[in-house]
């Protein structure tokens, strides 16, 4: 849980850093908002952004939509698919 | 290979004066491009500087790497992956949704040869972003990202 933690706090840097989001304190991400629409409120030119911060930082794809519905579902789903795309690629 | 104008209308919708490329070379459609550009005094876009120069407004070398960008987006599906074959569709539409990370280096002169570098960087549902520069004389005057967006045929 520790780890988990630890990879929530990264990623919300890695977001707002990524994504410019100038406004935004990593307090304000809560681990089950949605990213998208109603939550963070990021749309799909930010998940393009976000799908190239990911590959650069971790070495992890995602391939398409679907895959990136599910990881960014929310910042805890998110932490799970890196833990576990790194897990698989011996990224950890 | 080559495309002229002539090939690159058929692919997107710009026209004289605003077609802002002669020609795209060394083209991987989908991939990467190198559109070419020579303007004339003549063409109407220049500015005139107090010193009497013309140059070229800087917004217009990202409307070419962007024109580069959508010919090597869309031209697969016009000319075939592997190029001048016969038409296979027409080309889907598509549109410049984000510009960021641009720097300009230097201006662009009446009767300059300026070459727009374009590399398709993550293609992402219906997402492109492409990473371009532009150069004279093998010297990078500008770079950018470009974001396009090709909403897919509802029809299928």
């Amino acid at each position: 849980m520790e780890d988990k933690n630890k990879l929530i706090s990264e990623l919300k840097t890695l977001i707002i850093e990524s994504l410019q989001l100038e406004d935004v304190s990593p307090d304000e991400i809560g681990p089950d908002d949605p990213l998208f629409g109603n939550g963070l409120g990021l749309d799909s030119i930010d998940a393009l952004e976000l799908v190239v911060a990911l590959e650069k930082a971790y070495g992890i794809v995602i391939p398409d939509e679907d895959v990136g519905k599910e990881a960014f579902a929310s910042l805890s789903a998110l932490a799970d698919f890196v833990a576990k795309e790194r897990k698989a690629t011996g990224g950890e | 290979m080559r495309y002229d104008p002539s090939h690159i209308t058929r692919v997107i919708p710009h026209r004289p004066p605003f077609l802002l490329i002669d020609a795209v070379e060394s083209v991987e459609f989908g991939r990467r491009g190198v559109g070419v550009s020579t303007l004339d005094a003549s063409c109407g876009l220049f500015s005139e500087l107090r010193t009497g120069e013309l140059v070229l407004p800087r917004s217009l070398l990202i409307e070419a790497m962007a024109q580069t960008a959508a010919f090597v987006a869309a031209g697969g599906s016009v000319f075939g992956e592997a190029g001048l074959s016969e038409p296979s569709a027409p080309p889907a539409v598509g549109y410049l949704v984000r510009v960021s990370n641009v720097t300009f280096e230097r201006d662009v002169y009446a009767g300059d040869t300026v070459h727009y570098v374009v590399e398709m960087a993550k293609h992402f549902g219906d997402l492109y972003k492409f990473t371009g520069t532009a150069e004279v004389d093998g010297v990078e005057i500008a770079r950018g990202e470009l974001t396009f967006s090709v909403p897919r045929d509802p029809s299928g």
